[in-house]
């Protein structure tokens, strides 16, 4: 396994641990009753992306006499991988913007708000986030092992 | 020659290599020009071309 495969592996782990971490904490609180609030959610974004870069940070460091630069195929794997990642988000904030929307009008027409979490559309967000990464990561991993 | 001075004389990692090798990756025109030149010949020494295509 070379380097760019080990880097993405580790990534991978990476983002799928914290943000599993940080969106059962999200759903916990939301069933728990007490759900994050703005500074509560700016918080634990702050200390997700510290353990992420501290994660990198750690394996580059750790491979730094065997980092090797980007070659074409690289870049080939990492633009295709960023293509699919890109649909991946684009259909999320799609997705987030029609929440709001649908939420929007139902308040208007003196309804109730149709989703009841907290900062729901920004969650939706920050999930199409992390799964537009879990693709880039995966489809680049498919396409070394190609 | 081995791979990883292949792979270090034309500038590519030698995963790269190993799927020009395998025939899981096509290179670039460069890269397969610097393969030759590494080599002495010529690039359709080095490349044959084979088309999938069934008639």
């Amino acid at each position: 396994m070379g380097y760019r495969e080990r880097s993405l592996w580790v990534s991978l782990l990476a983002v799928a641990l914290v943000d599993t971490l940080y969106f059962a904490l999200v759903f916990r609180g939301v069933v728990v009753g007490s759900p994050l609030t703005a500074d509560g959610l700016m918080l634990l974004l702050l200390i997700i992306a510290g353990v992420l870069i501290g994660i990198e940070l750690v394996f580059v460091l750790g491979n730094r006499r065997r980092r090797e630069p980007m070659d074409e195929r690289d870049e080939a794997i990492a633009a295709r991988a960023a293509r699919v990642a890109y649909g991946v988000f684009a259909l999320g904030v799609l997705l987030a913007l029609v929440a709001h929307l649908l939420s929007t009008r139902s308040v208007a027409a003196g309804g109730e708000p149709l989703f009841s979490w907290p900062l729901f559309e920004v969650h939706l967000i920050l999930a199409s986030l992390v799964s537009a990464e879990l693709t880039r990561f995966g489809v680049a991993l498919l396409g070394y092992r190609r | 020659m081995t791979q990883q001075v292949l792979a270090e004389r034309v500038g590519v990692t030698r995963q790269t290599i190993i799927a020009i090798e395998k025939g899981k990756y096509s290179p670039s025109l460069e890269v397969a020009f610097k393969i030759a030149l590494v080599f002495g010949t010529t690039v359709d020494a080095v490349f044959q071309y084979e088309s999938n295509t069934t008639h």
